[in-house]
């Protein structure tokens, strides 16, 4: 039996070892690119003026505005933007309305805008600004959900302002959106004389279109009025905490006259900043073990981890470790070479499985050229991973995930392509949620026939099958050693997984810790450690007295107010308990690099130094092991701490989270809302339109011949916020040729008002 | 323990034929032009081989191995590419986000190595460049074998000629 396990790993591990050898040596990895910037206007813009991070590249940058023009929402989702990931939570700011028939009456059927329909659209959503607005100015949001809901909040009113100039100039109106002063965003909503028709004086629900324009208008300007009003609060609030005299002096105004308000533009490029480096881990952290860098439930990487990971400073592109070959490249043909056998051992039975098949050398092509980019492309579409955490990880950490991920896609589909039906069963199997996904896709209807084709006959695909030990063995081997990895990597961590407890407990037991620590610190390791069990204890002390404060306040001064303040208490905490640690890690250096010295002449014996007759030698290596051990403890009980630190930081972070979902959650009945009604207009203005008040029989607006239909897409999007106009014997028609309006100078709205594009770019 | 053991000898067994499968030589001919060198590839059957120029432009022949097709070739009765065959290559692109595939021209021509389809185009690299392809593409009654060029469309001169040209030295050995 040994002689068997021995000949199978033999050879396993021989392959294992050689199957790197198979592909020629890999591409070098290319440059890091100039920091991305456009000119628009004569103006130049980076990422951060439209919610994008600063570190794409100018070409990525370019392709996002490219498809901002064509696909506005989707452009506000792809994985570089601060929205990236929040569809869903956006979503929810899209109000149901009820489905119109073609009179505009509301009909048992509901309907929800989404933002990958019709996405240029004009007026197809109907937002609830308010709570968009709601979720915005929540104290406890982190600046990278403010970048994302600005983004968000600009991108809606952009569209309803491209739908009331469009309108307005369809049935030639004359309203326009205009600033009350340049200078300020403040909108007014004016009537170009010159340029009003009786084309807009028809009846419409119970008062003329213009009429009812100019009312919505008014909503739309009230709303965007409020919203810049807020911003211009909140920086006010800002520029005011400048002045704090606990600031130091580069934080505070010293030029004459006053200190220039810091732009939106400015804020968002900061909060994209911190989006860079901090959202990255925070990101990497709350999927650290779907992406597979753990097998450990619940373990988030440390601060050094995550500099690892995302450091691409200190990059050197190569990885090394489990499911590491040298490069990325290596990794990307060996997914190849998975799924290329899959396909060239089938028998092929149709033309679009053979079209998909002569497509897969163009895949081959850009894994040889274009390695990294490439990786991107495929962990996006094949396990489901979108390119925020490609983005964020530096090139060995790329490889690394990459590697791991195609090790085990590797290790655990072959085999299945020859007996169960393909790799695309086996990795919904597998992969559950993730690649999941692939079974829906068209390439799985295509594949799968032809995997089972492979199933079914010949030798040449039987013998494709039966390299499934190779391929499983090696993942497993590799999936071995990156559990052992894992788990070693990040013991320290598992002791803290224990302590689940609310945030009010987590300070105070942790405030326990902190002392118990201390004392013990300063009890057993001595003089040296005295520093170190001030700090904790003093670290301690203060917690247990904010523990007892969160205690003596209410739940909700906790969830909804104070969590800044818990945050603004946290750091100064951590930073302490760093500081804790870094001095333990500094004193077991020293005492290593001293046990290093004292071992200089001295004989192993039986795994332990023998120092001869040189007793006063021995005594102090015995000391020193001792305290190296005392030491060893301290600084795990201090990282145990730091733990429960973060954990609780993490707990503060998430009642963010929360505040902003529970804001959400208040959603308001938008049966007869207008278009704007649903929002802060509608509760500032009832809603007159009321539509039990319409009269069926009242006659269609047909004061002019050719005139066109009031209502934008019937019984989408805004449901009866612009009322249709009454049935007719006659059916409106486009006007023959409407007057062009012109284009409002200076004004917020988008410059074409047709166009629903980037929406509004106030000047802040 | 005694089925264990015959189930790892079997297993054995069956590696050693699957690698032996996966190791057997090509049977295509192909003379690449100079300056281009082939990939070491322990795995032909399995993974196409590659013929990388050295230069700086990113030239590359890919040799697929062949695939068992039932299907024949994808023509129409009115001698047309069979719209199956390029919705199968647009699936890919959807699937594997290849953008801006364009095919600008295709034909069938009755070659001494079967009929061959020759298909040209462009497509947009992951890296952003614009980079045009050749495919050929030869049916015998239950084998296609096929040969794509790739080159950069800047790149432009003798070597993507000498390139282009010896994709007519290509010999799929189908037959």
């Amino acid at each position: 039996m040994k002689k068997f396990t021995y000949l199978i790993a033999t050879i396993f591990l021989l392959q294992t070892a050689t199957s790197s050898f198979a592909f020629a040596e890999s591409t070098p990895a290319p440059k890091a690119a100039e920091p991305a910037s456009v000119v628009m206007d004569g103006e130049t813009l980076s990422p951060a003026d439209f919610g994008i991070s600063n570190t794409v590249s100018q070409a990525r940058f370019e392709e996002i505005l490219k498809m901002r023009d064509e696909k506005p929402y989707s452009s506000m989702f792809v994985p570089e933007s601060a929205c990236a990931g929040k569809e869903k939570e956006l979503e929810a700011f899209i109000n149901e309305v009820p489905k119109t028939d073609g009179n505009g009456n509301a009909t048992s059927e509901k309907y929800k805008g989404k933002f990958n329909e019709k996405e240029l659209e004009l007026g197809d959503r109907n937002f609830d600004f308010e709570k968009i607005m709601d979720a915005r100015f929540n104290a406890q949001n982190s600046p990278q959900a403010n970048v994302c809901l600005d983004t968000f909040m600009n991108m809606a009113m952009g569209e309803w302002f491209g739908y009331f100039m469009n309108r307005s100039k369809q049935f030639e109106c004359g309203l326009e959106f205009d600033r009350k002063d340049p200078k300020k965003a403040d909108l007014e909503v004016k009537t170009n004389t010159a340029e009003k028709k009786d084309t807009c004086d028809i009846p419409y629900g119970d008062e003329p279109l213009y009429s009812y324009y100019s009312k919505q208008m008014d909503k739309l300007k009230d709303i965007h009025n409020a919203y810049f009003k807020k911003l211009d609060d909140e920086r006010a609030k800002q520029t005011a905490s400048t002045t704090d005299p606990s600031k130091t002096q580069a934080d505070v105004c010293t030029v004459p006259g006053g200190c220039p308000t810091p732009s939106t533009e400015a804020k968002n490029a900061k909060a994209i900043e911190k989006f860079s480096s901090e959202w990255c881990c925070e990101r990497i952290s709350e999927r650290f073990e779907v992406l597979g860098f753990t097998t450990m439930k619940d373990v988030k990487p440390n601060e050094r981890v995550c500099n690892e990971l995302t450091n691409k400073d200190t990059d050197t592109g190569y990885c090394e470790g489990a499911f590491c070959t040298k490069t990325i490249g290596d990794c990307l043909k060996n997914f190849a070479s998975v799924f290329l056998r899959d396909f060239f051992s089938s028998l092929v039975s149709s033309f679009d499985v053979l079209g998909w098949g002569s497509q897969l050398m163009t895949m081959v092509k850009e894994l040889i050229s274009n390695p990294y980019e490439a990786a991107q492309n495929i962990v996006k579409n094949m396990f489901g991973f979108d390119g925020d955490y490609m983005g964020c990880l530096n090139k060995k950490s790329q490889s690394q995930y990459v590697c791991q991920m195609i090790g085990k896609f590797a290790g655990s589909s072959a085999g299945f392509s020859a007996g169960l039906g393909g790799i695309i069963g086996l990795a919904r199997g597998t992969f559950a949620g993730v690649a999941g996904k692939m079974a829906k896709d068209p390439t799985a209807k295509i594949i799968k026939p032809a995997l089972k084709e492979a199933a079914k006959s010949g030798a040449k695909a039987a013998a494709a099958g039966t390299v499934w030990p190779y391929y499983a063995a090696r993942g497993a081997i590799k999936g071995t050693a990156a559990v052992v990895k894992g788990t070693w990597r990040h013991t320290p961590f598992i002791a803290g997984k224990a302590a689940r407890v609310t945030v009010s407990a987590i300070p105070e037991a942790v405030g326990r810790a902190a002392n118990m620590t201390g004392r013990w610190v300063g009890k057993r390791a001595g003089d040296d450690a005295a520093q170190v069990s001030q700090a904790l204890q003093n670290a301690g002390a203060r917690r247990v007295q904010r523990a007892k404060d969160i205690r003596a306040g209410d739940g909700t001064k906790m969830t909804s107010n104070s969590a800044p303040k818990a945050n603004a208490k946290f750091d100064p905490v951590i930073n302490q308990a760093e500081a804790g640690v870094k001095a333990l890690d500094d004193q077991l250096s020293a005492l290593k690099a001293e046990q290093t010295k004292l071992m200089e002449g001295a004989t192993i014996r039986n795994g332990n130094p023998n120092f001869g007759t040189n007793t006063s030698k021995f005594a102090e290596f015995s000391r020193n092991n001792t305290k190296i051990n005392e030491l060893n403890k301290a600084k795990e009980a201090a990282s145990n701490e730091l733990l429960e630190l973060r954990k609780a930081k993490a707990k503060a972070l998430e009642q963010e989270l929360e505040g902003i979902k529970a804001t959400s959650n208040n959603t308001r009945n938008n049966f007869k809302g207008t278009v704007l009604g649903v929002g802060a207009a509608g509760s500032q203005y009832p809603a007159t339109n009321k539509k039990s008040d319409k009269d069926p029989a009242q006659p269609a607006p047909s004061s002019k011949d050719n005139v066109p239909l009031a209502a934008p897409v019937q019984g989408v999007g805004t449901g009866d916020g612009v009322p249709k106009p009454k049935p007719t014997d006659k059916k409106a028609e486009p006007p023959a040729a409407a007057p062009a309006a012109s284009a409002p100078a200076a004004t917020t709205p988008p410059p074409d008002a047709g166009d629903s594009g980037p929406g509004p770019q106030p000047e802040m | 323990m005694r089925l264990i053991k015959y189930v790892l000898v079997f297993g054995v067994i069956l590696f050693g034929f699957a690698f032996v499968q996966a190791n057997k030589t090509r049977n295509f001919q192909y003379k690449a032009p100079a300056n281009f060198l082939v990939e070491s590839n322990y795995f032909p059957s399995f993974y196409p081989t590659t013929y990388n120029h050295t230069g700086a432009e990113k030239i590359t022949v890919l040799i697929p191995p062949e695939v068992r097709s039932s299907v024949g070739v994808p023509k129409t009765k009115t001698g047309e590419l069979d719209k199956k065959f390029l919705q199968g290559k647009l699936n890919f692109n959807q699937q594997f986000g290849i953008k801006d595939w364009m095919m600008s021209n295709y034909s069938f021509t009755q070659t001494p190595h079967g009929e061959r389809l020759e298909i040209k185009g462009s497509y947009s690299s992951f890296a952003g460049i614009k980079t045009e392809f050749i495919e050929h593409h030869y049916f015998s009654k239950s084998v296609m074998q096929s040969i794509h060029l790739f080159y950069p469309s800047v790149a432009t001169g003798k070597v993507v000629e000498q390139a282009k040209l010896s994709l007519q030295t290509f010999n799929p050995n189908i037959n």
